[in-house]
C-alpha cells in the first residue's frame, strides 16, 4: 500500500466538507505526479462500513487495477473518487484537483464507464455521445468529428441512430465508453469494463485502452475478470471487506503472496489474499 | 460431474436426431410440478405485497375495493337474473359470459405483467411440460385479485339459474369451463402477442395511451357515457330481450356454455348436453393452439431479447484499425485534450454549449419519452376547461353570460401553461430518473443546467400561452385583455420556474417508472411526506404568484386601467427577479447536494 509521506489527520466529512479549509499541509498530499490519490477514504451505511480508510496514489499514465470478490467497495470507492456518492471521511484527488472541493474541476479530467450504466435511454447512440461532448463544451464540429470516430471504432457506426434504450449490453458499455472518452479525459475510471461484453468488443476495448495508456491516460480498472488485469494492468489493488488489502505490480504481488515459483496467475494470487483458496466442504452427491 | 455428463451424453443418444429439434409439446401433468408452480405464484404474489407495510395496506385497499365492487357487481347480476322476465335474464347471462371473455383477452394489451408470477418464458430452463405449465398458469389465476370479479358474477349464474339440482350441475360445469376458456383465451392472446407487448415502441404507446385516458377520463365519462345512456335504454326490460345478443355469442366459448345453462334451467337437457360437450371439447383444442402460440413466441427472437431491428441481418466487421491507432494513438494530435475550450474563463454565457446540449437533450425526451410525454399531454388536457363555458353557448354571443365564457376570461387562458411549468419543473431532477447519474458525471455547471432545462419548458408554456390567450380571445372578442394575460403569463411562468428550481434540488423526489396500463405520470415512492412537502411547495409558489396576480387585478378593482402600464412590466421584471435571485441561490447548492439527489431520485439496480 502507498503511505503518502506526511499524512494529516483526517478531515471530518459531513455536508458542509466542501467549505472546510484545506485540512493538510500544501504540497504534502497528493503527490506532484498522482492522477488519482485518495487518502483515508470512507463510507459507513448505517453500522456497515463499505469502505475503510482507503488510502492510494495511482501515478500519471498508469493502469491500475482494481479487484476485490463481490461486495468488497470497488463500485463505492470509484462512486467516492468521481464525486457520486459522498465520503463519510476521507479525500480524493484526479489530477491533484479535490474531488469534493471543486467537482466540476476534477470532472474535467477525468472519464467515467460506471458499473450501473444509468444512460440516456431515449438518445441515440450518436445524440448521447454528441451531448457528452457539448457539456465539455466542446466546439461543435469537433464533437461531431470524435464522436464519428470513436462510432466508428467501436464499431456502432451502423446503429448509431438507433436509440440506446434499442442497444444490446455490449452496445450500451461501447456507448457509454465512448460518451466517457469523447473529451480525452486524462483519468479514465473504468467499472466492470467487460461485464456483458463480447469477445470481439472486448478486444476492440482492450485496444483502445492499451492506445489510451501508451498516450498518457491514467485508467482506473475495477473488474473481476483476471485475465484481463493481468495483461493489461500495470499495478493492481486489491479490496476486500472495503479495505486495501495489497497494492503494487504483479511482481510485488506474488511476493507478497509468498510464491516460490514465481508463476503464480493473478487469480492464484488473489485467491490467496483474500483467503479465498480453501473451499470448505464439498459437493459429494454430484459425484 | 463426469456421471452428469455422462448421463446427458446417454440421454442425448437415446434422442434421434430430428427429435432434438423437434420436440412436441408434452401434456403429461406431474402434480408435484404443478404443486411447486402454484407454490411459486403465491410466494412472488405473497412477497410482492409483504416487503413493506405500505404495499400491504395498499392490498388491503384493493381487496376491500375489489370485493365492495365485485360483490356489487355480482348482487345485481343475481337480482338481475331472479327478477327479469328469462329473456331479458337470458340476454343478461350472455352479456355478463361474453363481457367477461372478452374483457380477459382484451386485459394483456392494458396490463402485460397481469401474470408475472409464472412468466414461461423464465420457466423454460426447467424440465416442466406444457400442460404442467399451462394447467399452473389457469390454476394461478385464482390468485389474482380481478378473478374476484369473475367468480362474483359466476356464483350468481349459479344462484339465477339453479331450477332442478341436475341444471345445476350442469350450470357449474359449463361455468367451469366457460371459466377455462375465458383465462386459456386470455393466455392465448398473451402468448400470441407476446412479441408485440415486450416491444419497446407498443409499451410506449400504451404508458401514453392509458396515462391520457386515465387523466381525460372524466371527460370521457360526462360525454360518451351520458350520450350512451341517452340513446340506449336498459332500463326497458324488453328492449334489453330484443337485442338478441345470445344468437351470436352462442357461438363463441362462454355463450356455448351460457347455452347449455339456459336450457338445462328450462328442463331442457337432451339439447343442453351438446351445448356443454361442444364448450368442454373446445377446451383441449384451446389449450393446443395456446401451447403451439407459446411454443412460438418463446423461442421467437422477440421473446429472447432480440429487438426488431436486430431481426435484420447485417453482416458487421470491426472497423479495420491499424496496430496501434486507437482513440488515444491516432487522435492525439487532433483530440489535444478537452479543455482548450476551458480556458474561455469560468463567466457564465447564458446559451454556451451545455445550455443548448441539455435543452435539446430535454426537448427530445419530451417528444421521445413515454412518461414526460404523457404528462405534457395529460396536463394540456387542462386547456379543454379553459374553452367548456365558451362551448356550451359562451362567447361572443352572449359575452354578458358568464364571466369565465366572457372576454375578461382571456386572462386565465395561460393557466394551463402553468400547470405544464409545474408539472415539469417541480421535480426536474427526478425527472431524470436513473439517467441523472450520468449527467452528474460531468462538468456541466448548474446555471446551465438550469437554463437549459428552463428554456425548454418555458418555452413549450410560452408557445402554449400565447396559443390558448390567441385562441381564448378569437372566441370571446376579448384582445384587449391579450397584453394584460401575456404578461401575467410570462411574470408567472418565470416565478414558476424559480420555485421548481429550488424545489428539484431541495425536495427531489424519485419519479417511478411508469408501467403499461398505469394512469398516473408522475408516480412517486415516497408516500404521504411526498404529498405534504408538494402541498407546501404549491403553498409558497402561490404566495410567491400573488403579486403577479394583484399586478392585474388592482388597476382592474380600483378601476385604474392605466395603472396596468406600471403594474405589468413591474410584473415582469418581479417574476425575472425572482426567478434569477432563486436560481443563483440554488445553483452552488446544486453541486453540494449532487449525491444527495442521487441518493433520492436514482436507484440502484
Amino acid at each position: 500500500m502507498t503511505t503518502p509521506p506526511s499524512f494529516p489527520p483526517l478531515p471530518p466529512a459531513d455536508a458542509a466538507y466542501a467549505a472546510q479549509p484545506a485540512p493538510f499541509q500544501p504540497g504534502a498530499f497528493p503527490p506532484p505526479d498522482a492522477a488519482i490519490a485518495t487518502w483515508g477514504l470512507t463510507k459507513g451505511f448505517g453500522d456497515k462500513i463499505a469502505v475503510n480508510g482507503l488510502s492510494l496514489v495511482v501515478r500519471r499514465g498508469e493502469f491500475f487495477g482494481f479487484l476485490g470478490p463481490n461486495g468488497a467497495g470497488k463500485s463505492t470507492t470509484i462512486k467516492m473518487m468521481v464525486g457520486l456518492l459522498r465520503p463519510t471521511t476521507g479525500a480524493a484527488f484526479i489530477g491533484g484537483v479535490d474531488v469534493w472541493r471543486e467537482p466540476l474541476r476534477a470532472k474535467e479530467l477525468m472519464g467515467v464507464l460506471p458499473e450501473q450504466l444509468n444512460l440516456y435511454e431515449r438518445l441515440s447512440g450518436r445524440e448521447l455521445i454528441e451531448f457528452a461532448g457539448r457539456l465539455y463544451d466542446m466546439p461543435k464540429d469537433e464533437v461531431r468529428r470524435r464522436a464519428q470516430s470513436l462510432l466508428n471504432v467501436l464499431t456502432l457506426a451502423d446503429d448509431a441512430d438507433k436509440l440506446v434504450v434499442d442497444y444490446s449490453v455490449g452496445m450500451r458499455k461501447k456507448v457509454a465508453l465512448a460518451a466517457a472518452l469523447i473529451h480525452r479525459p486524462q483519468v479514465l475510471f473504468l467499472d466492470e469494463p467487460f461485464e456483458g461484453i463480447d469477445p470481439i468488443s472486448s478486444r476492440v476495448i482492450r485496444d483502445i485502452l492499451r492506445d489510451l495508456t501508451a498516450s498518457g491516460t491514467t485508467i482506473f480498472f475495477s473488474s473481476h475478470i483476471m485475465e484481463v488485469v493481468e495483461r493489461l494492468c500495470t499495478r493492481v489493488g486489491i479490496i476486500d471487506g472495503g479495505t486495501l488489502i495489497a497494492e503494487g505490480t504483479l511482481a510485488d504481488l506474488r511476493a507478497r503472496a509468498g510464491s516460490a515459483g514465481g508463476d503464480q496467475s493473478l487469480e492464484d494470487i488473489f485467491l490467496h489474499l483474500v483467503g479465498a483458496d480453501k473451499r470448505e466442504g464439498g459437493l459429494e452427491w454430484l459425484e | 460431474m463426469a456421471g452428469i455428463a455422462d448421463l446427458r451424453r446417454e440421454r442425448l443418444a437415446e434422442i434421434q436426431p430430428e427429435q432434438r429439434h423437434i420436440t412436441p409439446p408434452s401434456f403429461h401433468i406431474n402434480p408435484r410440478h404443478v404443486r411447486t408452480l402454484l407454490w411459486l405464484r403465491w410466494k412472488l404474489t405473497v412477497r410482492g405485497y409483504t416487503r413493506n407495510w405500505q404495499r400491504a395496506l395498499g392490498l388491503v385497499f384493493i381487496l376491500l375495493l375489489f370485493a365492495i365492487f365485485a360483490a356489487v357487481v355480482g348482487l345485481g347480476s343475481a337480482a338481475a337474473y331472479l327478477n327479469l322476465p328469462r329473456p331479458t335474464a337470458i340476454q343478461v347471462l350472455f352479456g355478463a359470459l361474453g363481457a367477461l371473455y372478452l374483457i380477459w383477452a382484451v386485459l394483456p394489451l392494458l396490463q402485460y405483467s397481469l401474470n408475472e408470477g409464472l412468466d414461461v418464458t423464465k420457466l423454460q430452463a426447467y424440465p416442466l411440460t406444457r400442460g404442467e405449465q399451462m394447467t399452473s398458469l389457469v390454476l394461478a389465476t385464482l390468485l389474482d385479485v380481478s378473478t374476484l370479479f369473475i367468480l362474483a358474477l359466476y356464483a350468481a349464474v349459479v344462484i339465477g339459474w339453479h331450477t332442478t339440482p341436475v341444471a345445476t350441475a350442469v350450470t357449474v360445469v359449463a361455468l367451469l369451463a366457460a371459466y377455462v376458456h375465458t383465462v386459456g383465451f386470455s393466455q392465448l392472446v398473451l402468448a400470441g402477442l407476446m412479441g408485440l407487448l415486450r416491444s419497446r415502441r407498443y409499451r410506449d404507446l400504451a404508458v401514453v395511451f392509458f396515462a391520457v385516458v386515465g387523466t381525460s377520463c372524466s371527460i370521457a365519462n360526462q360525454v360518451v357515457v351520458s350520450r350512451l345512456s341517452r340513446d340506449l335504454s336498459f332500463s326497458d326490460p324488453a328492449a334489453l330481450a330484443d337485442l338478441h345478443i345470445d344468437r351470436v355469442l352462442q357461438w363463441t366459448p362462454p355463450g356455448m356454455a351460457a347455452k347449455a345453462i339456459v336450457l338445462a334451467d328450462a328442463g331442457r337437457f337432451i339439447e343442453a348436453v351438446p351445448w356443454l360437450v361442444l364448450s368442454l371439447a373446445l377446451v383441449p383444442l384451446l389449450l393446443a393452439a395456446w401451447a403451439w402460440v407459446l411454443d412460438r413466441g418463446i423461442t421467437s427472437a422477440e421473446s429472447a431479447g432480440a429487438g426488431a431491428g436486430r431481426r435484420r441481418l447485417r453482416i458487421r466487421r470491426p472497423a479495420a484499425r491499424p496496430a496501434g491507432a486507437g482513440v488515444g494513438a491516432q487522435q492525439a494530435p487532433a483530440v489535444a485534450t478537452v479543455p482548450a475550450a476551458r480556458a474561455m474563463g469560468r463567466r457564465w454565457r447564458p446559451l454556451r454549449g451545455p445550455v443548448l446540449a441539455i435543452a435539446r437533450k430535454d426537448a427530445l425526451y419530451l417528444w421521445r419519452d413515454p412518461q414526460l410525454k404523457a404528462a405534457l399531454l395529460s396536463s394540456l388536457l387542462a386547456t379543454v376547461f379553459i374553452f367548456v363555458p365558451n362551448l356550451y353557448g359562451g362567447g361572443r354571443a352572449s359575452s354578458a353570460g358568464g364571466f369565465f365564457a366572457g372576454p375578461a376570461s382571456v386572462l386565465f387562458a395561460p393557466l394551463p401553461a402553468l400547470l405544464v411549468v409545474l408539472v415539469l419543473s417541480l421535480n426536474a431532477f427526478g425527472l431524470e430518473r436513473q439517467a441523472l447519474q450520468t449527467l452528474f458525471l460531468f462538468p456541466v455547471r448548474p446555471l446551465d443546467v438550469f437554463w437549459g432545462k428552463n428554456l425548454v419548458t418555458g418555452g413549450i408554456a410560452l408557445a402554449l400561452e400565447v396559443v390558448l390567450t390567441c385562441a381564448k380571445a378569437v372566441l370571446t372578442d376579448g384582445w384587449s385583455y391579450v397584453p394584460m394575460a401575456l404578461g401575467i403569463g410570462v411574470a408567472a411562468l418565470l416565478v414558476m420556474l424559480g420555485c421548481g428550481n429550488v424545489t428539484s434540488v431541495l425536495a427531489p423526489f424519485r419519479a417511478r417508472s411508469m408501467r403499461m396500463g398505469e394512469t398516473s405520470t408522475m408516480a412517486s415512492e415516497n408516500g404521504c411526506l411526498r404529498s405534504i412537502i408538494s402541498m407546501a411547495t404549491l403553498g409558497v409558489a402561490a404566495l410567491l404568484l400573488l403579486p403577479v396576480g394583484l399586478a392585474v387585478a388592482v388597476p382592474q378593482i380600483l378601476q385604474h386601467p392605466e395603472w396596468l402600464f406600471v403594474s405589468l412590466p413591474a410584473a415582469v421584471i418581479y417574476g425575472l427577479a425572482l426567478h434569477q435571485v432563486a436560481t443563483r441561490l440554488i445553483a452552488p447548492v446544486l453541486l453540494r447536494r449532487a449525491p444527495e439527489i442521487l441518493a433520492v431520485t436514482v436507484r440502484e439496480a
